[in-house]
């Protein structure tokens, strides 16, 4: 009888008043997300797979992103303008939207960039400016858009080249302090061609995405 | 001058530094610890300090012949309460004694840099007594070092007691009173008894040694005077020590050597229903692009010339829909407005739904319409709301960065029958039919001679919709194994309305829990309507109607219902008991911003009396309730038996919310300390109230964030 209750006791979280068919996938997969367990593939290097031949070969623009944090490639292709917000997509449905190669929001990733202000990166890039400010809107777990403004430094270095997949590119190097009042502090990192093009980058996206990394290989 | 700005420069300066490192030793002390009698406390006295706002706490205790399982909820910052279930060992002759208490402790005051936080408490101040007592604790920080000092009643005055100084206030505060009248007795609140008797000195020190371990010691002035003349529990000493551990994942395990005799052991976890995991919010898939129109192109109208555009432009949204997890139900085209209809089967989240549609709508309608018209229909079939979105203002604000809010203002969300289209087109909503096979597992809580006892068994469970708001359901369960069959015989004094469930566990064993036929309809603005026939619960049958009045953009909302029922049979088949009662009630519900929310339903219940429940609920925004209620009827306490009156708390965790992603499962438990027959109300599905009011204005504001998600 004991042990029909120990299984019991643990089926009693599981069995709710909810829908009745008990799905094992979806408990096992809920199961797994709570104990924080994530299935590891090892996936191969995305880089190696762009060589210029590669890029030259295919049809219309691509990014190369990643994210180091989670150990993440992918490779973006436009879909929406909507103004100079671009929106750019995934294979599997992640969309990141650059604002003239600033990301000024996400979908699909967790923890979001919902929104943001970042006229003042603008000012940064294009105008010179040293000061500035960014504000970033994230949803937390009860559903609520959360605030985070920033404070940003900017320093200017010109005359050096980005490394890129595609070539060295002369660009304008432009390095981003930001810090707010929780202490949270990220340092991201522009190269501007002389069209005004974010050719490469380093942003910081959020507390639980970290650093994107993006290399602008086609522009057509 | 000068010096004297200087001399207040400095000591502004040390202040400051004192300040950042009485800070930097807070994160040892960020969350109080949790005594053996399940709320923050030393040891087994009770420390001032509150736990977080929101803190949903379970303890677990064990030594000497006494096992205590609490459930502390911080209900506000400054008010928290109780329940807790204690397993005495032969406290009433031989055998184990179950005893269930309640506790309130509110915060008089927060700890600052020269005053202690003060708190005041009382312990089992509604159950069977044996835990009675009420304290003034105090508690202050030095450091490293944490020092309490309490004044106590009731148990808590039980050693080295004198006589209580609130005696200058009245001299009946001298003596208190004895419980007398055993139990039916319990289960009331006793306020006369509180703060009398003789008062008793505590206190305790804890040093923190670093942000994971901490060592307590205590001089406990509860003499365990029902433990030693009952159970032979040896007192040996009012000293008390012990150590707390704290892990990293909530869960907090302690070991104490109590009363100089016995060693101790508790683990207790804490959850947060504003934080309830460690993954980044919201892990479901992103949404479908914006759209955006080609300036002049909302001018040529040319499209709605053509024949069938309305169809297939209404297949392809079905069918869109289908893949985001919602469900078209009606469909109406014009050339500058649309209307869509949707149901949620999936439970996905109320704002982050109306934002998908409106985004597919601007990919799939023609560059001319430019209002969307988008109804949410709860999953019986009632259109809840109705919000109404421009497409350009869809498009300027999709990068806005306040675009959340400036969306919902720009939003007009109202009644669902106020606007001029109808849904002219049907969904794929309906007709439905569907059905399901899958175990259940059904508990009773707290009977005299076992905490909790299972019923597992099979349950198979049709729908059938075949028009717009009438439904046909029904669920039959075989139980398969299980003890509730042994629960004790009912020696009500009232009709056996509730009491009799071990005599419906024992002869249900294949059991027709419900068969109905309900139609939901909307007899007008601001109206919402359910009248439901048949079986309508395991215990009882007959016919049962609702009205609920609540406009779209109020927190007020009045609703009645009346239902006439018999008492079904033991054996839960089509054949029913000479019990027959007339019930009813009329409901008054009301949400604040805040998230509490409060109902209050006055009528008859099912055992013929006349009475009021009120029930407040502490609501989170990412679905996570809690809750509790009491029911007075005009029903004697001595009538009503064990108890006294009907009450309990309440708690509904969407499995979502603990995970982050996408589910329909909801963990949802009413607990009662005891199942009697007064003050209970027929347990009929459908009740219209909180399937409609995730739609309205409060409801879609407070999930706003998710729309553009």
């Amino acid at each position: 009888m004991r042990p029909f209750f120990v299984a019991a006791l643990a089926l009693l979280t599981l069995a709710a008043c909810g829908d009745r068919s008990l799905a094992p996938g979806a408990v096992q997969g809920a199961l797994g997300r709570v104990m924080g367990q994530r299935g590891q593939v090892a996936q191969p290097d995305l880089r190696k797979t762009l060589t210029p031949g590669f890029i030259a070969g295919f049809e219309g623009p691509l990014i190369y992103a990643a994210l180091p944090a989670r150990s993440v490639q992918a490779g973006l292709v436009p879909t929406v303008r909507n103004g100079s917000v671009q929106q750019w997509v995934t294979p599997d449905g992640v969309s990141v939207s650059f604002d003239r190669g600033v990301v000024t929001a996400t979908r699909g990733l967790g923890g979001d960039l919902m929104s943001s202000d970042l006229d003042d990166v603008q000012s940064a890039l294009r105008s010179g400016a040293i000061q500035g400010e960014r504000v970033h809107r994230y949803l937390n777990q009860e559903n609520q858009l959360v605030v985070r403004a920033f404070k940003c430094e900017y320093v200017h270095t010109s005359g050096g080249a980005a490394q890129t997949l595609v070539g060295q590119i002369p660009a304008l190097f432009v390095a981003e302090t930001c810090f707010d009042s929780t202490g949270e502090q990220f340092d991201n990192e522009f190269w501007v061609d002389s069209a005004g093009r974010v050719r490469k980058s380093k942003q910081w996206l959020g507390p639980f995405i970290g650093y994107l990394e993006t290399e602008l290989l086609k522009v057509q | 001058m000068r010096s004297r700005i200087g001399t207040i420069g400095l000591s502004l300066c040390l202040s400051g530094a004192l300040a950042a490192s009485a800070m930097a030793q807070d994160s040892a002390w960020s969350r109080p610890t949790l005594g053996f009698s399940g709320v923050p406390g030393i040891l087994d006295m009770p420390t001032a300090h509150s736990m977080k706002d929101a803190d949903l706490t379970a303890t677990l205790g064990l030594f000497d012949m006494t096992g205590r399982s609490t459930f502390h909820f911080q209900i506000t910052p400054r008010l928290s309460g109780a329940f807790r279930y204690a397993y005495l060992d032969n406290y009433k002759g031989t055998g184990a004694y179950y005893d269930r208490s309640f506790d309130l402790r509110y915060l008089l005051m927060e700890e600052g840099r020269y005053r202690p936080a003060v708190t005041v408490g009382l312990q089992d101040f509604g159950g069977t007594g044996i835990y009675s007592g009420e304290y003034l604790v105090a508690t202050k920080t030095f450091g490293n070092l944490r020092a309490t000092g309490g004044i106590g009643w009731g148990r808590f005055g039980s050693y080295n007691g004198f006589t209580n100084p609130l005696g200058v206030l009245s001299k009946s505060f001298k003596t208190r009173p004895d419980q007398t009248g055993g139990v039916t007795q319990t289960g009331r609140l006793d306020a006369g008894q509180w703060f009398r008797g003789d008062a008793a000195l505590f206190g305790g020190l804890e040093y923190a040694v670093n942000d994971r371990l901490r060592l307590a010691v205590e001089y406990s002035s509860d003499a365990y005077v029902g433990e030693t003349t009952r159970m032979g529990f040896d007192r040996a000493s009012p000293l008390n020590f012990g150590l707390n551990y704290r892990f990293r994942n909530g869960v907090d395990m302690r070991a104490a050597y109590l009363y100089g005799s016995t060693l101790a052991v508790q683990f207790s976890y804490t959850l947060n229903p504003k934080q309830p995991n460690r993954n980044p919010p919201v892990l479901d898939g992103g949404p479908p692009p914006l759209a955006v129109r080609a300036p002049g192109a909302a001018a040529d109208l040319g499209w709605s010339q053509q024949t069938n555009v309305a169809g297939s432009l209404r297949d392809a949204l079905a069918q869109v829909l289908e893949a985001e997890g919602l469900a078209l139900d009606g469909f109406t085209l014009r050339p500058t407005k649309v209307l869509v209809r949707f149901r949620n089967p999936g439970n996905a989240n109320s704002a982050q739904s109306v934002g998908r549609i409106a985004r597919t709508l601007t990919v799939l309608m023609p560059a001319s319409v430019e209002q969307f018209e988008i109804v949410p229909v709860t999953a019986n079939g009632i259109a809840a709301s109705r919000v109404v979105l421009q497409r350009s203002d869809l498009e300027e604000l999709e990068y806005a960065p306040d675009g959340a809010w400036q969306t919902f203002a720009r939003a007009r969300i109202e009644d669902a029958n106020a606007g001029s289209l109808g849904a002219e087109m049907p969904g794929v909503t309906v007709p439905s039919f569907t059905w399901g096979i899958g175990p259940y597992l059904q508990a009773s809580y707290f009977d005299p001679d076992s905490p909790i006892r299972l019923d597992l068994g099979v349950e198979g469970t049709f729908r059938y919709e075949p028009s717009l708001g009438l439904v046909y359901s029904g669920a039959v369960q075989r139980r398969l194994t299980g003890n509730r069959v042994d629960l004790r015989l009912s020696g009500s004094k009232l009709p056996h309305v509730r009491s009799d469930v071990g005599l419906y566990a024992a002869e249900g064993q294949t059991a027709m829990t419900s068969l109905t036929v309900a139609k939901y309809f909307r007899p007008g603005e601001n109206l919402y309507g359910r009248v439901t026939a048949g079986y309508l619960e395991p215990m009882f049958a007959g016919l049962s109607g609702e009205l609920l009045w609540k406009p779209v953009n109020s927190r007020l909302a009045f609703g009645a219902e009346l239902n006439y029922v018999k008492q079904r049979e033991f054996a839960q088949g089509f054949g029913l008991r000479d019990y027959d009662v007339i019930t009813g009630h009329a409901s008054a519900y009301y949400e604040t911003l805040n998230g509490f929310h409060y109902q209050l339903d006055v009528g008859r219940y099912l055992a013929g009396d006349w009475g009021a429940t009120l029930s407040v609920d502490r609501e989170f925004r990412n679905g996570i309730k809690v809750g509790a209620f009491a029911t007075l009827t005009d029903v004697p306490f001595t009538t009503f038996g064990e108890g006294s009156f009907d009450k309990g708390f309440r708690f509904e965790i969407p499995l979502s919310a603990i995970t982050g992603s996408k589910s329909t499962r909801t963990i949802a438990r009413t607990i009662r300390p005891v199942q009697r027959d007064g003050g209970a109300r027929l347990d009929v599905d459908g009740r219209l109230y909180n399937d409609v009011r995730e739609y309205h204005q409060l409801g879609l504001q407070q999930q706003w964030g998710r729309f553009w998600r």
